[in-house]
């Protein structure tokens, strides 16, 4: 397969571990996932990019709540409102969700806790990708053409209720066929467990993540030496990040 | 991960920083620098990451600066699952002094502390 993305055009070298992880993502997205095929999946991509210029979510932006402000958001597909509102709100006031909210918007089951996750799992691969071209003075690269194929519709059958939002599987209810989930005793943070409903999900979200920062079952290893910046100079980067975001975890 | 990694690096540094109520290093070389960049990137103010982008190449290095750019994109996306799915925040061991922390930092004024 030819890379669709690389960073030739910027006068910087970017590690080729980073560059595949995110080509290997680039690729996923467009393909089936277990609850949204290829694509939808790339539908899903095109709204994250929207959202950023729509105009309802613009001023909820700068709105006191987000609640306070009706509208349609401005799309770029033809997926359902509700489809919609969950793209354009985590990719532009993840800060300010709630559960109340989730529940609103996937009470009329236009959008199943499944394809949530899933859904989740595209965003924040699309965001990762984007904004760290961004960073480095790089257009964005365009989306890959969907490949044919059908979901699988599985769903991690020891996934509960653990006192998050939506369901998810602890270390003990993992099933065989769901793969590995965890690596470590160290890997099973709370926001590692949250896409384990849909195994594949996490699994293509948290390999392209660990690739841009350190590998998450690392992460209590204050030895590693994987990168350029000390580990502290990586915690400042994240905090601040976090914090912009207004991000409570 | 902060905390802990500053404990163990033995060096000093000012945790308001992270949410800006202060500017400084502290212990941390270039962490002003650094966090600035990572908001430049967060906001998406397109001016100021690259004048940052050249700030960091020049001190820190490009490996250093594609680095910390790997991390702000990273945490675009990690801060979206813990806030998409309500993952709960890891409050470990004292909870009174955790959140004595999250007070001193500013943490407590976020949206989702105050609302949760």
């Amino acid at each position: 397969m030819g890379e669709t993305i690389n960073y030739h055009a910027v006068p910087y070298t970017v590690r080729d571990d980073l560059v595949s992880a995110q080509n290997k993502a680039w690729k996923q997205i467009s393909e089936s996932g277990a609850w949204l095929d290829g694509r939808k999946r790339l539908d899903v991509a095109r709204e994250v990019r929207k959202a950023w210029d729509c105009g309802l979510c613009g001023r909820r932006k700068e709105a006191l709540s987000p609640n306070a402000v009706d509208g349609d958001h401005d799309s770029a597909t033809d997926l359902n409102a509700a489809e919609i509102e969950i793209i354009h709100r985590i990719s532009t006031d993840p800060g300010r969700l709630s559960e109340t909210w989730l529940k609103r918007e996937t009470k009329a089951g236009a959008v199943g806790e499944e394809a949530y996750i899933e859904m989740i799992s595209v965003i924040c691969m699309v965001m990762v990708i984007d904004r760290f071209a961004e960073a480095l003075g790089q257009a964005e690269f365009p989306l890959p053409e969907p490949v044919a194929g059908e979901p699988s519709g599985y769903r991690a059958p020891g996934a509960k209720m653990h006192g998050a939002w939506i369901s998810l599987v602890e270390p003990e209810d993992a099933a065989p066929e769901d793969g590995v989930l965890y690596v470590s005793e160290e890997s099973a943070a709370g926001v590692v467990k949250a896409l384990t409903l849909a195994p594949d999900a996490k699994r293509a979200y948290w390999d392209l993540g660990d690739a841009h920062y350190i590998p998450h079952d690392k992460v209590f290893d204050f030895d590693l030496d994987a990168r350029a910046i000390s580990r502290s100079q990586i915690e400042v980067v994240a905090a601040r990040v976090s914090a912009v975001h207004q991000c409570v975890y | 991960m902060l905390r802990a990694s500053i404990r163990k690096a033995g060096t000093e540094y000012d945790y308001s920083a992270i949410t800006g109520k202060v500017r400084g290093d502290g212990g941390i070389p270039h962490a002003q620098l650094l966090a600035d960049f990572g908001e430049a990137i967060t906001v998406r103010d397109k001016a100021k990451t690259a004048e940052m982008r050249d700030a960091l190449v020049e001190t820190l290095g490009e490996a250093g600066m594609v680095d910390a750019a790997g991390v702000a994109a990273a945490f675009h996306g990690n801060v979206r699952v813990a806030d998409a799915t309500g993952a709960p925040p890891p409050l470990r061991g004292d909870i009174e002094k955790a959140k004595a922390f999250q007070e001193e930092v500013g943490i407590d004024e976020f949206y989702g502390a105050r609302n949760s």
